[in-house]
């Protein structure tokens, strides 16, 4: 029933479908409007392109032929999603951040923005992907034909291989007109992503639909469906532990590789919610794909005559049981997974072309005349219209030159091992820092070397490239080099050993490849960039430019993203600057992000290569390279600071508690003082006031009168001197004192001293005193020698006060010892007691309050003033007598003044 | 997006970023978890006698598929609803503000 020409219009109505809605979602975000368009289901949905053609018929394929391995190409995926936090999130994150547009101007600009990288990737994902777009052909194409020649069962193909030739063609003008309708990657598809998400709807309904016909069509229900599964040929529970391991590791891998995939998660991306929503959304939309993939196999084997392909039964038993309608509807279902996958594919293709492959050269040919004349914007997307109408020749000469021979499942395989080839480089550049460029392109090539050796030329160009005796045999006879059995190791399955190998040797040459090569600053600034979540570490990459070349970035930046916008990103800056209406400085922070907005349109490693000739070489600054600390460093550092920052409140602390305990301290000390003070200055008083009140109320003798009187005189003199004493030590313990430095004979001021010190004595003066007067006289000082007299006076006073011996003997030894004189007086007395010892230089401290004559401040005036005079006065314990060791330094000409 | 996940937000209790930190585990473990219930059909018997039916294979490996998505779903929810609430700052009362005006500082 379903002529060619109505399967011809119902595609073409279908197609025409999509561009509405393609277009509305267009209209709609020029209006503004575009929040629905960029919901989070859309976003969840767009990543089915997942789920192409070969997902829709191939499935249902392989589980007729190989159980539930099937399963292991939508668990992969799931897991990844599931486990979004771990890679995902950081990848959206920074690939956004990054303006990345293809996964393989992300590589590049992970490793140091390198072009030759970027084209490495690029003809790789062109070599990966190739295969695939010629399988969707080749799905749609087959599709037809069943549909087409369905009522005359048997025949030859009704349609001709040019139908492959017009889908290609038409998959080409709808992915032209709307995937490169705006230049900038980064203002997203929005007509394209809506359009892939309608398809996504289309294909899961017919899917569900076709599998429900199945189930509750054709057999009876659940548990009817169930039972003919365990009595067909895939009855039982059977898979290599190997395969299922290895196909679900490599479709996770590819699903974060496919460049496709790279397109919608991160190109497309908008907010941490759609990717949260999709973590469980797209697993659970993968789960609805594959629940019918075995009931559909197993009735299809049962109802459908033998040899019929089960790569078309989602197709053919509708057919069979006459529901033309539901074949229709999976046929739909089909060429949407088919083209949706063809379209973005290309898009995400002939921006890494354009970009990484078609600008270059068209830089390095014009030179530096590109970036200032010429329409760059029509360069790009002239690349990239023809790069996507190359592509699909491309696919198409694939799929002629093949002649679609290989099943559906086995060419999506190939691809996927191709693809999964970038994982270490992308996995290992954001969570290994020593990652180089060097590395990169190691792993990446020796990678794609073991993956063509071993995978692509045995299984798809077998006959026509590479002899079967040499896959049996290995190349020259060499046994060891068999594509599928290297290293001599021949029992794994073709496919576990081609991922082995190949991934396996591209993370070591990876590895090696980095440890033994120095990265560049621009490479471990980019490194550091990658490693973090964060925008924490952004830095603006040391452009330095002059204001001069100001116009020359203004015409280039005009030439990639039009004038309008390139004159409002100029106008901003200049706002931001402050210098509104004039050309905005060219700070770092600027360049930055007008790279990167360049970096949107034409990928980071041209966006580079373009600033550079205007502005010349990239500065790497001091402050770039404390970006490259990580952030593990820089957490580090701060628990660091806050370390630093408590030990010094801890010593703060410490010193304010000393502060206060001093504080106590002089309190109490000057209580005691004050309380001494009062004391001493009460005692005379008493006896001044007890006899001057006896003269004045009784009647003494004249003798008695002169007595007291001399009394009351003695203790005002007492007074006297306890007051001048306090003075004195006052001042001396202020500082305040004066000096008065003169010359003097160390002779003179010890026999003044002896005078003055026995001439105030009344009575007995037992005292003798020795001295070795030759000695004293070869000494000369330069001091203020009142002050020492005042010292030595005290000493000789002491010593008659005090010393028991008898009779009293004081000797006086001077001499001069390392630059200092000292000068012992030493009695012949029982000594002071060691506990007295460290107190007697204390103010109102007396080692024998008994024989006191004094306020006990001498030796405390003594101390203060050696302090003053830069000397000192010790007590010196010796075995008999008591010695006061003297020690002043003997300095030349007026500097014992300042002391 | 708050850049470090360990770092509370401006408008979390510390209660909440306890909370927070603790979903984000969950989630660090969930594949761990999906990989190992997926692998455990290779433990299964695969010999006829005693082998597992296909049918039984399906709902097993649906089932924990179902539960993925479940505790997934649940997970990001949470995450949302916590997320949402350390990115907004809310009023609360002085004390604690200013404490947390101080931390926030670091980040």
């Amino acid at each position: 029933m379903a002529t060619l020409n109505i399967l011809v219009a119902v595609s073409l109505g279908y197609v025409a479908f999509l561009f509405m809605i393609a277009f509305a979602a267009e209209q709609a975000a020029a209006r503004g409007q575009a929040g629905w368009l960029r919901s989070r289901w859309v976003y969840t949905l767009s990543l089915s392109i997942y789920c192409t053609a070969w997902t829709f018929y191939g499935a249902v394929g392989y589980a007729a032929r190989a159980g539930l391995e099937y399963l292991t190409i939508y668990i992969g995926p799931s897991l990844v999603m599931i486990g979004w936090w771990w890679f995902l999130h950081r990848l959206v994150q920074v690939g956004r951040r990054q303006r990345a547009t293809s996964i393989a101007d992300l590589i590049s600009a992970r490793y140091g923005k390198s072009g030759g990288l970027a084209i490495l990737a690029t003809l790789l994902a062109v070599i990966g992907t190739t295969p695939y777009i010629a399988l969707q052909l080749q799905s749609v194409t087959l599709t037809f034909d069943v549909l087409a020649r369905a009522p005359n069962a048997a025949g030859g193909p009704v349609v001709g291989a040019n139908t492959a030739f017009w889908v290609a063609a038409g998959l080409a003008l709808f992915t032209i007109l709307f995937g490169t309708r705006n230049l900038d990657v980064n203002e997203r598809h929005h007509g394209v992503v809506i359009a892939i998400a309608v398809e996504a709807i289309v294909k899961l309904f017919a899917l569900l639909a076709v599998g429900v016909f199945v189930v509750w069509g054709i057999s009876g229900g659940v548990d009817d469906v169930l039972g003919r599964i365990d009595s067909s040929a895939i009855g039982m529970w059977h898979v290599q532990a190997g395969r299922w391991v290895g196909l679900i590791f490599l479709s996770g891998a590819a699903f974060l590789c496919l460049p496709r995939m790279f397109q919608v998660m991160v190109v497309e991306y908008e907010s941490d919610k759609s990717l949260r929503t999709a973590s469980w959304a797209f697993p659970a939309y993968l789960m609805l794909m594959s629940l019918f993939v075995v009931p559909i196999a197993v009735v299809g084997l049962q109802i459908l005559p033998p040899g019929s392909n089960p790569d078309l039964f989602v197709l053919t038993i509708p057919l069979a049981m006459g529901n033309e309608a539901l074949a229709m509807l999976a046929f739909l279902g089909g060429f949407s997974s088919a083209t949706s996958m063809v379209i973005v594919a290309a898009i995400a293709l002939s921006t890494m072309v354009s970009n990484h492959i078609v600008m270059p050269i068209w830089l390095a040919a014009t030179g530096r005349r590109a970036t200032l004349s010429g329409d760059v914007r029509v360069v790009v997307l002239r690349a990239r219209r023809l790069s996507i109408a190359g592509l699909l020749m491309l696919g198409y000469l694939y799929y002629r030159l093949t002649g679609g021979g290989a099943a559906l499942a086995s060419i999506g395989l190939i691809s996927f091992v191709g693809v999964a080839q970038f994982l270490p480089a992308l996995v290992g550049g954001f969570f290994w820092r020593g990652a180089t460029r060097i590395g990169a392109f190691a792993g990446l090539g020796v990678g794609f070397v073991v993956w063509a050796y071993a995978m692509l030329l045995p299984e798809v160009a077998a006959p026509a490239v590479i002899s079967a005796d040499l896959i049996a045999h290995g190349p020259f006879g060499v046994g060891w080099l068999r594509p599928q059995a290297l290293f001599g190791i021949s029992g794994l399955d073709p496919l576990v050993h081609a991922i082995l190998w190949s991934i396996s040797l591209n993370g070591l040459a990876f590895v090696l490849g980095s440890v033994f090569s120095v990265p560049s600053a621009l490479e471990r600034l980019q490194g550091a960039q990658f490693m973090t979540a964060s925008d924490r570490l952004e830095s603006p990459q040391g452009w330095s430019a002059s204001r001069a070349q100001g116009e020359d970035l203004m015409l280039m930046a005009q030439r990639i993203l039009g004038a309008g916008e390139a004159q409002q990103l100029f106008a901003h800056a200049a706002d931001a600057q402050g210098v509104r209406g004039a050309m905005p400085d060219l700070t770092p922070e600027f360049l930055q992000k007008l790279e990167r907005k360049l970096a949107g349109s034409v990928g980071a490693a041209t966006a580079h290569a373009m600033i550079r000739p205007i502005v010349g070489g990239a500065v790497v600054s001091v402050s770039d390279l404390m970006a490259v600390a990580d952030e593990a460093a820089q957490i580090m550092e701060y628990s660091n600071q806050l370390e630093a920052k408590s030990s010094e409140l801890a010593r703060t602390a410490q010193q304010l508690r000393q502060a206060n305990e001093k504080l106590t301290q002089l309190s109490a000390q000057k209580d005691t003082f004050l309380s001494q003070i009062s004391h001493e200055l009460r005692t005379p008083m008493t006896s001044i006031r007890a006899f001057s009140e006896i003269l004045r109320d009784a009647a003494p003798s004249a003798a008695q009168k002169r007595e007291f009187a001399g009394i009351i005189h003695d203790e005002a003199l007492r007074l006297t001197r306890l007051l001048d004493d306090l003075l004195d030590l006052t001042v001396l313990e202020n500082g305040q004192v004066h000096l008065n430095p003169r010359n003097e004979g160390l002779f003179a001021v010890i026999e003044l001293a002896v005078l003055t010190a026995s001439g105030g004595a009344r009575g007995a003066n037992s005292l003798r005193i020795e001295r070795d007067v030759s000695q004293e006289k070869s000494v000369r000082l330069h001091t203020d020698v009142e002050r020492l007299g005042q010292v030595f006076i005290n000493v000789i006073s002491n010593a008659r006060k005090y010393c028991d011996g008898v009779p009293q003997i004081l000797t006086i030894r001077a001499r001069v010892r390392d630059g200092a004189v000292v000068v012992d007086f030493t009695d012949n007395g029982s000594g002071i007691a060691p506990p007295a010892r460290g107190l007697i230089f204390e103010k109102f401290s007396q080692a024998h309050p008994q024989r006191a004559g004094g306020a006990g401040l001498g030796l405390a005036i003594c101390r203060e003033i050696m302090a003053r005079l830069g000397g000192s006065i010790a007590y010196v314990p010796q075995g008999r007598g008591t010695t006061f060791r003297v020690i002043l330094p003997v300095v030349d000409g007026p500097r014992a003044a300042q002391a | 997006m708050r850049p470090p996940a360990q770092v509370p937000g401006p408008g979390e209790t510390p209660q909440e970023s306890h909370r927070r930190r603790r979903v984000l585990d969950l989630l660090r473990i969930l594949p761990a978890v999906g990989g190992f219930l997926w692998a455990v059909p290779l433990l299964w018997s695969q010999d006829a006698p005693d082998g597992v039916s296909t049918s039984a294979a399906i709902v097993y490996l649906f089932g924990v598929w179902v539960l993925l998505v479940g505790l997934g779903a649940w997970l990001a929810h949470r995450l949302s609803r916590l997320a949402d609430a350390a990115d907004k700052p809310r009023s609360r009362p002085r004390g604690k503000r200013g404490k947390r005006g101080k931390r926030g500082k670091t980040d």
